[in-house]
């Protein structure tokens, strides 16, 4: 037992390192060597002096970034988005995989399962034109508001429907897809556990709640964390389709400002200032949240 | 044993995959290298070799056909080169476009579909194109532009674009288009001043033409914010029936943005008394560009909007037709306001600018200059109507193609004009009709609204501030849409321009005046 234990030498596992190479060099490619330029967040990058010969400006990037009078608009729209997406989408596909997995019936199951992950698969332009024909100033339900209640109401224009309606949209999108995970993870709790339970008189929720919710807790938890880490991202396309003069205030997220200064106007190194704020800040977010749930005697990811 | 039998397939896939990696990054030296080989072969190629030339340019609507294609095929033939043009859909061409820039890739002649703009000074001024002042002088149609086009394209007085050139009157939101069917109906004549314009749209409103209660009276679309800080975008030609400026005007040393104006107030108080009375599309606010609110009204449903003369070509005219038999389009050439003030915008007279990478070797560029000269030439316009004679037309008469059906659609699919890269100088390019008739009615429109133009004094000028700060016009886009829409008072819109005036405008202001007086000064 104590020699199979030691460490073998490197001529012994040779085979597997070479296996393993392939990846590494995937990885060192693709993933390391473009991290290099994150320095261009303290140069004044320009694409024809090429990395090396741009000119450095120190911090001059970051202080305009957090010197801008809407950063802490952008902050704070950027994290309420992925708030209401942690607390109101997250937890429905929680409860969507437990409806799912209580469906006794196999067909009537694998065709709700199929139908709720379609939406998944449209592209948010799609699901633009199909919010404007609904919520629209001339959509369907302002079209009955005016016929039966002679009002109608400013959806898709006016800060108060914003956020509702990207929630909305999240979960009709991807509310279904999301599920996927959770639904595996059901799959992998012991009938047994259901069968003893339902011998000592458990009642269908108690079973849920006493069974399928901790068999799942883990899952959860990874989920979350690994949630937690794009909270400073916002689904670009959604957003920006989504936004218009009228619900600027609520609207205007990182993703959408690093479009107009990084994209429109050519300011890379302004964009990649941006990108490595989130970057680090998402970095401190999942390491934060990482240590909570291991304090709570949870795995984690690390 | 065993075990090493099951390792041998694995190794091997394993060896075969860093085999391909190695393999992938050597088809890139060796691409480099292809690229890399003409370079060094050009400068000794004589007039008798032909050029060749990769160039980018933005594509509206189809593709032509790129395989055995007759008129490229020409085209090449007589301009001696070897020309090879990706086209990149308007939709995706910025983006694209921003990449191929990035990216360094090997195009020797790229389209800025934005002229002078931001972006563009940017790049000159990291070094990005050849400085093409001097390649210009020999030409022999390129320098027929216009001076003032070449003055607001040039950047410290060099050329490192070449204008694409459009009319200096016509393009973009210049003329009012609204459905003559409808005004006839109810006898209504083509509106003339603004109040005839509001009574027509009033009437449509209440007789609603288009039936079920979904006529739009007049159908514009909401402001990016960005660039333009009003409410709503396609309304150029009631601005300047208001009086207010081409977005700046100079009053002596004072230099005046088009909100500062009083007449600015009164402008948005006639959108705001028409979005209360139902006149305005419901769904403007939502509408993001020129392109919906048009589709709008060749859906049948809007009874104005705000184009040019290229919109009652009669393709338009036979899409309406398809809702309406009975569809009709007549343009408003000028819109007078209250004390007769009108107006159409004098544009920078030109659509993309023409830049060649600096990654070009020196001694190619001459080619590629004459070639975009021998493109702009008379032969070529006639070749871009008409493409090459006994396959896309049978003969070319009075600037106009004579073409049988086939042809036509030979045409379609070929698209030499297309491949025309630079345009001739024209002031009627706008005036696009194959019907005689329409054609001179957009030539008589053109010449009318060339006589009312309104400059913008700044026009060539960026402000570095205003690019940097993309959001400074967009708080008060939202006060100003607010106020249109009976939701605001005038006081928020006020606060909103004086913080403006008081604030970023101050830097702003002062950046287009230097250039402005370094350039006046110095003549």
């Amino acid at each position: 037992m104590q020699r199979a234990l030691r460490p073998k030498r490197f001529h012994q596992l040779w085979p597997f390192y070479l296996l393993a190479a392939p990846g590494i060099l995937y990885f060192l490619t693709f993933h390391y060597i473009p991290m290099t330029g994150l320095i261009l967040a303290f140069k004044e990058y320009s694409p024809f002096k090429g990395m090396m010969d741009s000119p450095w400006v120190g911090l001059d990037n970051f202080r305009q970034f957090f010197g801008t009078s809407d950063f802490y608009m952008l902050l704070k729209n950027t994290l309420l988005i992925s708030l209401l997406n942690l607390i109101i989408y997250f937890p429905f596909t929680i409860f969507l995989s437990l409806l799912l997995n209580e469906v006794r019936l196999k067909v009537f199951k694998r065709v709700s399962q199929t139908i709720v992950y379609l939406p998944h698969f449209l592209s948010w332009v799609v699901i633009y034109g199909i919010t404007i024909s609904f919520f629209g100033p001339s959509g369907v339900i302002n079209h009955y508001l005016g016929q039966w209640f002679d009002g109608s109401a400013n959806f898709l224009v006016s800060n108060e429907w914003f956020r509702p309606l990207v929630i909305f949209q999240s979960i009709w999108k991807d509310a279904g897809w999301g599920t996927i995970i959770f639904l595996a993870a059901l799959a992998g709790i012991n009938p047994e556990q259901y069968e003893a339970a339902k011998v000592d008189g458990a009642s269908r929720l108690q079973s849920i709640w006493h069974i399928t919710l901790p068999g799942i807790k883990g899952t959860i938890v990874i989920l979350l964390l690994l949630r937690l880490g794009s909270s400073m991202d916002s689904n670009f396309m959604q957003i920006f389709l989504m936004t218009n003069s009228l619900n600027l205030d609520v609207s205007n997220v990182f993703d959408l400002f690093v479009y107009h200064v990084g994209l429109e106007q050519f300011n890379y190194s302004f964009a990649i200032t941006v990108g490595m704020f989130k970057s680090v800040a998402s970095l401190i977010l999942v390491l934060g949240a990482n240590y909570a749930a291991k304090l709570l005697g949870e795995e984690g990811i690390f | 044993m065993n075990i090493t039998k099951k390792l041998v397939p694995l190794v091997a896939s394993a060896a075969l995959m860093v085999t391909t990696l190695a393999g992938c990054a050597g088809d890139k030296n060796s691409a480099a290298g292809s690229t890399a080989a003409p370079e060094g072969s050009t400068p000794s190629g004589a007039a008798s070799k032909p050029a060749s030339i990769k160039a980018m340019t933005i594509l509206f609507g189809n593709p032509p056909e790129m395989t055995n294609n007759k008129a490229l095929e020409d085209l090449e033939k007589r301009g001696n080169v070897d020309l090879n043009v990706t086209f990149v859909p308007s939709e995706a061409y910025t983006d694209k476009l921003s990449v191929a820039v990035s990216a360094g890739d090997s195009y020797d002649l790229l389209l800025m579909d934005g002229g002078k703009d931001d972006k563009f000074n940017n790049l000159v001024k990291m070094g990005a194109f050849h400085d093409l002042t001097p390649y210009i002088e020999k030409t022999k149609n390129i320098s027929q532009i216009d001076e003032v086009v070449w003055n607001g394209a040039k950047i410290d007085g060099k050329s490192y674009g070449i204008p694409r050139p459009r009319g200096l009157y016509g393009g973009g939101e210049a003329n009012i288009l609204i459905r003559k069917d409808w005004l006839d109906k109810y006898s209504l004549p083509v509106p003339k001043t603004i109040d005839e314009l509001t009574n027509a749209l009033k009437v449509f409103k209440e007789k609603d033409p288009a039936g079920g209660g979904k006529t739009i009276p007049f159908t514009i679309y909401g402001s990016d914010g960005v660039n333009s800080p009003g409410p709503f975008s396609g309304v150029q030609p009631i601005q300047y029936a208001f009086g207010i400026p081409n977005v700046w005007k100079l009053d002596g040393d004072k230099v005046v943005r088009d909100f500062q104006t009083p007449e600015y107030k009164a402008f948005l108080e006639w959108l705001r008394d028409s979005w209360s009375k139902g006149l305005i599309d419901k769904d403007a606010p939502v509408l993001k560009n020129q392109g919906q609110a048009r589709s709008k009204f060749l859906a049948g449903t809007a009874g104005a909007f705000v184009g040019n003369v290229s919109d009652i070509v009669e393709t338009n005219v036979e899409k309406l037709k398809q809702t309406d038999p009975k569809a009709e389009i007549a343009i408003v050439d000028v819109l007078e306001g209250a004390n007769g003030q009108k107006g159409a915008s004098v544009l920078s007279g030109y659509y993309g600018l023409w830049a060649v990478p600096s990654s070009v070797p020196e001694d190619k560029v001459q080619q590629i200059v004459d070639f975009l000269d021998f493109t702009a030439s008379e032969e070529n316009v006639a070749f871009s109507k008409a493409g090459v004679t006994g396959i896309h037309s049978s003969e070319f008469k009075d600037g106009m193609a004579v073409q049988t059906e086939e042809q036509k659609k030979q045409y379609e699919l070929d698209k030499p004009n297309n491949f025309i890269l630079e345009n001739r100088a024209d002031p009627y390019v706008y005036a696009n009709s194959k019907e005689p008739d329409i054609l001179a009615l957009q030539k008589a429109t053109l010449d009318t609204i060339s006589k009312i133009g309104v400059e913008n004094p700044f026009l060539s000028y960026n402000s570095q501030y205003a690019s940097k700060n993309p959001d400074s016009y967009k708080k008060m886009s939202a006060v100003m849409t607010k106020y249109v829409l009976g939701e605001g008072a005038w006081e928020d819109v006020q606060k909103e321009i004086d913080a403006w005036t008081e604030g970023p405008g101050v830097q702003i202001t002062k950046e287009l005046q230097d250039q402005y007086n370094a350039e006046h000064s110095a003549k």
